[in-house]
Formats: C-alpha cells, sequence, structure tokens
C-alpha cells in the first residue's frame, strides 16, 4: 500500500501544476486543462482518504459529483470560448482589454 | 421511508422555482414572448415566497436537505432579490438580439442552487449546489454573446469561479481526511489544529475568498460586474454575494468554528484591507457600474467584520448586511441598467425622471450609511459588534471608511441633481427598472425606520449555525 504522504505530495503537486498553468497559460482552452488537473488533485485526496475510513462511500461519491460538475463547467467555458472565437476571430486571454480599471 | 416523504413540502420553493425554469424557457423558443417569459418567472418567484411564507418557523430534514430559521431567511432574501432582478430583466432584455427564455430559466436555476446552498449540512450538497449557481451565473455573465465585454465577463467570472472552487475541494478534501465526515456539525467536533488542517484552513479562505471578492482575490469583480449584462450584475450584487457570505458562515462558523483562535485575525486582516481598498480605488472611478463593483468589494468587507466579530450580534448583522445590500444594489443597477453606465450619462437625471432621481439618491446616502436609511443599521450594529468582541481597530478602519466612501457617492449625488445636461427628454412610462426601484427604496426605507423586527428574526435564525 502506497503511504498517504506520497499521495498527499502528489495531490499538492499536480494542484500546483494546475495552477501554474491557469496562471502563466494565454489559451483558454489550456487553462480548463490546468483547471482540470486542479480538480483531480482534490479527486486523488478524497479517493486515497477514503481508505482510511472504510465505512461508506462518502468520498467516491463525493469524487463522482466532482467529475459531473467539472464536466459541466467545461461545457460551459467551451460554450463562451466558441463565442469569443466568433467574435474575435482568435482565442487568446490578452485580447481581453476591454475591461480595465 | 414515509417519514421522509412527510417531510416532502420543505423543499416545494425550490420545485416550484426549478418547474417555473422550465416553463419560462419553453415559452420563449423564438425570441416572440419576451415578456411572457420574464412574468412566469415572476410568478414562480412569488409563488415560491407565498408557500415559504407558509413555511416560516417549520423545522426538518429531508435527508441532507436542512430547512431551518437560518435557511428560511436566507432563502427569502435570495427569492425577493431574484424577484427584483427579474422585474428589472423584463425592461432590460427589450435590448436582446434573441429569444430571453434561457436567460430566465438560469436566473431561476441560479435562485435554486443558491437556495440548495443555505439549505446544506454536509459538504456534498453544500459543493453541487454552489456549483449549481455558479454554473447558471457564468452563463448568464456571459448572456449577451454577441458583446465582446459580456463574452469576457463570462470567461473571467468562469476561470476565477473555477479555479476558487478548485482550491476549495482541495481545502474540503483535506478536512475529509483529517475527521472522515462530510457532516459540518460533526466536522466542527472532529477537527483540531494540526499543519494539514492551516493548509485546508488557507486553501478555504482563499476559495471563499474569490466567492465574496475579499481582497486579495477580487480582481475579478470589477470587470465581471461591468461587463455582464447590467440586470446579470444586479443578480451576482444582491443574491451570488449573499449566497457566498452564507458559505462563509456555514463553513467558518458551523465547520470549522471550533478553530476560532485560528482564522479570527486572518479574516479581520481581510476585512480591513477589502473594506479599505474597495472604498479607495471607487474614488476614482468614471463607470458607475464599476465603481459600484468597488462599492460592492468594501461592503464584502463590512459584511466580514461581523464574521470576524464571531458573536450573535455579529453573525446576525452579517446577514442583514447583505439583505440591505441587496435592495441597495439590485435598485442601483435597475437605475443604471436604464439610464447608462457612465457617470455622465446620469447628469441631469433629476429633470428627467423625479422618482429615478429620488431612488438613486436613497440607494446612495443608504451605501454610504446615513442614519435613517438601512445601510446606516447594518454597519452600526457590524461595527458595534466588532467592539463586543474587543476589535476595537476592526470598528475604526469600518468608520473610516464608511467616510471615504461618502465621497464617490456624493460625485453620483451631484450628476443627478447639479451638472446640466442635454438630454431633458423627460421619461414618462414607468419602465420595469424605475417599479424595481422603487420596491428596493420602500425595502430601504421601512427596514431603515423599523429595523427592529427584521434584526430580532436573524438574531433568532443565527441560533441554527451559531455553536
Amino acid at each position: 500500500m502506497i503511504p498517504q504522504s506520497y499521495v498527499l505530495a502528489f495531490s499538492i503537486l499536480l494542484l500546483s501544476i494546475g495552477a501554474l498553468g491557469v496562471m502563466t497559460k494565454r489559451n483558454p482552452i489550456v487553462m480548463l486543462m490546468g483547471i482540470e488537473l486542479m480538480l483531480n488533485a482534490a479527486n486523488i485526496n478524497l479517493i486515497s482518504f477514503s481508505r482510511l475510513f472504510p465505512e461508506g462511500f462518502t468520498a467516491q461519491v463525493f469524487a463522482l459529483f466532482i467529475i459531473l460538475v467539472a464536466a459541466a463547467e467545461s461545457a460551459i467555458a467551451l460554450a463562451i470560448v466558441v463565442r469569443i472565437f466568433r467574435n474575435h476571430g482568435i482565442v487568446d486571454i490578452s485580447l481581453f482589454e476591454g475591461l480595465r480599471w | 421511508m414515509a417519514d421522509t416523504l412527510s417531510m416532502l413540502n420543505i423543499v416545494i420553493p425550490e420545485i416550484i422555482v426549478v418547474l417555473f425554469a422550465f416553463l419560462a424557457l419553453f415559452s420563449d423558443l423564438k425570441g416572440k414572448n419576451r415578456r411572457l417569459a420574464g412574468f412566469i418567472t415572476l410568478v414562480g418567484f412569488i409563488l415560491a415566497i407565498l408557500y415559504l411564507l407558509t413555511l416560516k418557523g417549520v423545522e426538518g430534514n429531508l435527508l441532507t436537505f436542512v430547512l431551518d430559521s437560518y435557511a428560511w431567511s436566507f432563502k427569502m432574501l435570495f427569492l425577493f432579490a431574484s424577484a427584483i432582478v427579474a422585474v428589472i430583466s423584463i425592461g432590460y432584455l427589450e435590448r436582446a438580439k434573441s429569444s430571453v427564455g434561457e436567460y430566465y430559466a438560469l436566473l431561476m436555476l441560479a435562485t435554486a442552487g443558491a437556495m440548495f446552498v443555505v439549505s446544506a449540512r454536509d459538504l456534498i450538497t453544500l459543493y453541487v449546489a454552489f456549483e449549481t449557481a455558479s454554473l447558471s451565473s457564468y452563463a448568464l455573465a456571459a448572456y449577451f454573446r454577441w458583446d465582446r465585454r459580456s463574452n469576457e465577463a463570462g470567461l473571467k467570472y468562469l476561470f476565477y469561479g473555477a479555479f476558487s472552487s478548485a482550491l476549495i475541494l482541495y481545502g474540503l478534501s483535506l478536512i475529509y481526511g483529517l475527521t472522515g465526515r462530510v457532516e459540518l456539525e460533526a466536522i466542527s467536533l472532529a477537527i483540531s489544529s494540526s499543519p494539514v488542517a492551516y493548509l485546508a484552513l488557507a486553501m478555504l479562505i482563499a476559495g471563499f475568498g474569490y466567492k465574496v471578492s475579499a481582497v486579495p482575490f477580487h480582481m475579478w469583480t470589477p470587470d465581471v460586474y461591468q461587463g455582464a449584462p447590467t440586470s446579470v450584475t444586479a443578480f451576482l450584487a444582491a443574491v451570488s454575494k449573499a449566497m457566498g457570505v452564507a458559505i462563509f458562515l456555514q463553513i467558518f462558523v458551523l465547520g470549522l468554528g471550533s478553530m476560532i483562535g485560528d482564522w479570527r485575525l486572518i479574516i479581520a486582516v481581510i476585512a480591513a484591507v477589502t473594506m479599505t481598498l474597495g472604498n479607495v480605488v471607487a474614488l476614482v472611478q468614471t463607470n458607475v457600474k464599476r465603481m459600484l463593483a468597488y462599492s460592492s468589494i468594501a461592503h464584502a468587507g463590512y459584511a466580514l467584520v461581523g464574521i470576524a466579530a464571531f458573536n450573535p450580534l455579529g453573525i446576525a448583522s452579517a446577514i442583514f448586511h447583505m439583505v440591505t445590500h441587496a435592495l441597495m444594489k439590485a435598485g442601483s443597477f435597475a437605475v443604471v441598467g436604464d439610464e447608462g453606465e457612465s457617470i455622465h450619462q446620469l447628469n441631469g437625471l433629476w429633470k428627467r425622471s423625479r422618482i429615478a432621481a429620488f431612488a438613486m439618491t436613497v440607494f446612495m446616502f443608504s451605501l454610504a450609511g446615513f442614519p435613517p436609511l438601512a445601510g446606516f443599521w447594518s454597519k452600526y450594529w457590524l461595527f458595534w459588534s466588532a467592539m463586543e468582541s474587543g476589535l476595537w481597530i476592526l470598528a475604526l478602519i469600518g468608520v473610516l471608511n464608511s467616510v471615504i466612501s461618502v465621497f464617490y457617492y456624493a460625485r453620483v449625488i451631484r450628476a443627478i441633481y447639479v451638472i446640466e445636461s442635454p438630454r431633458t427628454l423627460k421619461i414618462s412610462r414607468m419602465s420595469s427598472a424605475v417599479v424595481a426601484a422603487v420596491i428596493c427604496m420602500t425595502g430601504i426605507l421601512i427596514i431603515g425606520v423599523y429595523p427592529q423586527p427584521v434584526i430580532a428574526t436573524l438574531l433568532e435564525a443565527i441560533r441554527a449555525v451559531y455553536p
């Protein structure tokens, strides 16, 4: 069995990579991938913790809900990205200068 | 099972809202029945409010869905504020270039999500409920899909929202790992200070800081408030912000109340910085929507003062503040949506529409916290509760901030009354925005003159969450 601390270190790493991706990338689709990595870090945590509390399926159910909501979130994000592509002809966050200060 | 079904009536307001959401969606498929969709929405909200009134004082739970006086108060606020937003939308969406059925459907689903949030007493229900509300509001913010600024607002809101949700989830997963429980009350008994708990706390403060737009996690607020359609901005300021404070209360007061010593100072500092930055940056804004967005940030700071105070009065007045803030912001965004978002467009409003000008004046004075109005009482009780808890400095910073805020609210009043405008055409018809503004103004005046029943109800209500 993999020690809990390894899993925790892995999930923190995943969270950081995802957060870094969201903060540094300019393409909304790549940023969305970063968000997915962050959500999966939480999922990995939940699943690994569920070994510590074997009674019930709480953590597994939680993780399923997270996957579900993440899918809905991506759908809305991609819908908006498609609209931006139609209006601007290009998808890039640095285009956004309409709203400052 | 029979026992469970007998409590089915407590979830009926939500069921009404969701049913009417689909009704509104299918009432305007071709864009020809815009007003009809709006009126269906309004009827749905009014029916839900009426049914909720019969549930006053009822306590019970349906599986993980809990109805108590705390949830009741917040639901009343959400339904009332959303109904006002629906009234604003009926007139505002005349400019929409497509069918508006999905707008009203999303509005109602977001409200239903917010209503489930305040009934949630475990992490899973809470998460799914607030994502229901958030996802609907992302789509609402991007609703003017032909408008680049609306696109931008939607995408920014979504990315900041999703980022904060991911942080929150990581924090929640750590809390589950520490306690093995997802029920908030069980968590508060099981949790104790440890390095991992501090990490979880940091994640949760950052994540929920984004949701209530507390400094330093406020960057999205001005952009989203400015870029979104003004009726949606009213919804974000009135309902989404109140929902953020509700989640804050449930997680930090009910769930992590036993760790108060660890988070009180952080929340107090965040509250002080949020108030100050919001008010100072609002001073230099020329776009009224953006100015009100910064004012909204400052008001989130005021609400956090009550949570940092962590006494019954503080928590009750944080909720009270959300009630008054919802009325003030929904009303002022109604007027701004009608007149235009640049401060110059408000010039000479007094000549054009006496009612709108007077209502806007009441909102500005109330936001600044002048005595006979509702905004005064919420600030008074918030700062009083901070002093009761010994947070003198925080109360002092709050009072100083109220003084600063008078300057930019006064600019709006000056534009309305003093500056002449070439647009002198009188608005004769009673637009839906003016109706909404009058309703909000009446609410502010009544609460301002007679605030005791509201605060007494809330003091009673917070017994459900205050340990």
